[in-house]
């Protein structure tokens, strides 16, 4: 009945707009990135083609594949955090949207399945727009040229990025729970944009390293994973973990109107 | 009697804050019967039936089901079909896709899936997007969802909300048909007493949380005919009189070819 539950959540998925809007979305940002490169690999033409402000400071910036991934890499953690919060937002907050959760809550299915079986369509989605991701970054790159291609820093890259991916999505239970609590898409979504802001602020407190959010942005700001104390994954594991159960116990015990 | 209960409640109560939204309703529908639950608007209906249906939790009382307590084990429900509220479905599947989600999650046979469209009259319509259906196909869709899996139970809140009244006569037969050729048990409520006059083996009538009085339909027939021949004069009865042979009409003119007539 699990691959059922999961089948189903696809099939739903498959049929959205949402689907299209997030690939489409994440697959311009590498473009984004290219066109900063190429301004800063080349400034003087950019401002001939008024692409620079008169006060635009490119001083210590490079346009190299180690800056370039350095760059994708921030994309994943920081974007994922939106983009993920988005995907499971919409996956709870449809439910809700469409009056389909209380038909969907008195199946004969444990009511936990529901939750696993959506955040494990939301992991899928993920992993397929991080790998288009990094495909069409790297086709991007090789089409720039930059210089400092190596085998080494298409590895480092592509590892960091699946990190930062994998612990942004550790926060998307949290998104759920959210999801499930407020009965919306907005509330949850507005939680998530709080959190990530909130996150910039802990940075300057100093108590980044115990802040989930913050924890995933200072992994996708090329801070070497060594740097964190094994407590800052910790926080992940529970933020992932508190999520889970938390969503899973309010579908069960908690009113669904 | 307890013993062949399908659905049997002691004590079931709900409270939201300061509003009692249910308050100690005692329920027993019977294996094979048609339970009719007759309350106006806001007086607690679909707030028993989520609470049957373990969508939200009593704040006193226990609700069995088959016999079984609900809560915790959820295979229970494969044997029930159930329709809350308003008519619902994912606006972006058609209603195959619709139906065929509900066929998978319930274990339901592929064949169940055709027999439910045909059964609900929604073939015309299999491919079309539930968002893009009239208000009494997604009624009929909702249907459907609840028959899919053969239930012995059919637990429908407002069945007849948007049909017309082709619609809801077809709906009524289907209903007859299941529980007197299959056995179902169905519970179905409503705030017109004819809908439920015309199909309920007993009536059960809820008003503001509380069942107030509950006896077979032909003894609460009765009290209604006193208490209509007491209260109302002859004209206001005419009037009532004509407005239900009209209905008939209506329904022969826009039915099946073979009960059209003659004007």
């Amino acid at each position: 009945m699990t691959g059922q539950v999961v089948l189903t959540e696809f099939i739903k998925l498959k049929h959205s707009a949402v689907t299209w809007v997030t690939l489409g979305a994440f697959l311009l940002a590498p473009w984004g990135v290219a066109l900063f490169m190429w301004i800063v690999r080349d400034p003087h033409r950019a401002a001939d083609l008024g692409l620079l402000g008169t006060k635009a400071n490119l001083a210590g910036l490079e346009a190299t594949w180690p800056a370039f991934g350095g760059y994708l890499v921030m994309i994943v953690g920081a974007g994922g955090l939106v983009l993920l919060a988005f995907i499971v937002a919409f996956l709870f907050g449809r439910e809700y949207a469409d009056g389909t959760a209380k038909n969907l809550l008195a199946l004969p299915v444990g009511r936990t399945w529901f939750a696993v079986g959506k955040l494990v369509i939301a992991a899928g989605w993920w992993t397929v727009l991080v790998i288009a991701f990094l495909i069409e970054s790297f086709c991007i790159g090789l089409g720039l040229a930059l210089p400092g291609f190596s085998a080494v820093v298409v590895t480092s890259t592509v590892a960091d990025a699946l990190g930062c991916a994998g612990a942004a999505f550790l926060l998307a239970p949290v998104v759920a729970l959210a999801t499930v609590w407020s009965r919306s898409y907005l509330a949850a979504l507005g939680i998530a944009l709080g959190a990530l802001a909130m996150a910039n602020l802990f940075a300057h407190t100093g108590w980044a390293t115990w802040f989930p959010w913050s924890v995933v942005l200072i992994l996708s700001q090329g801070v070497g994973q060594a740097d964190l104390p094994w407590t800052s994954y910790l926080v992940l594991v529970l933020a992932f973990a508190a999520g889970l159960v938390g969503t899973g116990l309010l579908l069960r015990f908690g009113d669904n109107p | 009697m307890a013993g062949d209960a399908v659905i049997a409640t002691v004590g079931l109560t709900k409270r939201y804050g300061a509003i009692q939204a249910v308050d100690d309703i005692a329920l027993q529908v019977r294996r094979g019967e048609i339970y009719g639950f007759l309350g106006r608007n806001g007086a607690g209906k679909t707030t028993t039936i989520r609470m049957l249906l373990g969508l939200i939790r009593p704040t006193a009382g226990t609700v069995r089901i088959f016999g079984h307590p609900i809560g915790g084990d959820q295979r229970w429900l494969r044997r029930v079909g159930f329709l809350v509220e308003t008519a619902t479905a994912y606006p972006n599947l058609t209603v195959a896709e619709n139906l065929d989600l509900q066929r998978r999650l319930t274990g339901a046979t592929r064949a169940s899936l055709t027999d439910a469209i045909e059964r609900l009259g929604l073939a015309p319509y299999a491919d079309r997007r539930a968002g893009r259906l009239s208000l009494g196909n997604q009624q009929r869709l909702s249907l459907a969802r609840a028959l899919l899996h053969s239930p012995e139970l059919l637990i429908l809140d407002e069945p007849a909300n948007g049909l017309d009244p082709a619609g809801i006569v077809e709906v009524r037969e289907l209903l007859r048909t299941l529980a007197g050729d299959r056995g179902v048990t169905v519970l179905m409520s409503s705030h017109i007493l004819a809908e439920v006059a015309h199909l309920a083996d007993r009536i059960g009538i809820i008003d503001a949380g509380r069942l107030v009085e509950e006896a077979p339909r032909d003894v609460l027939a009765a009290r209604a005919r006193d208490y209509v021949r007491d209260t109302f004069t002859d004209a206001e009865r005419q009037e009532a009189l004509l407005t239900a042979d009209l209905e008939r009409y209506f329904l022969a003119q826009t039915g099946p070819e073979r009960t059209r007539t003659t004007p």
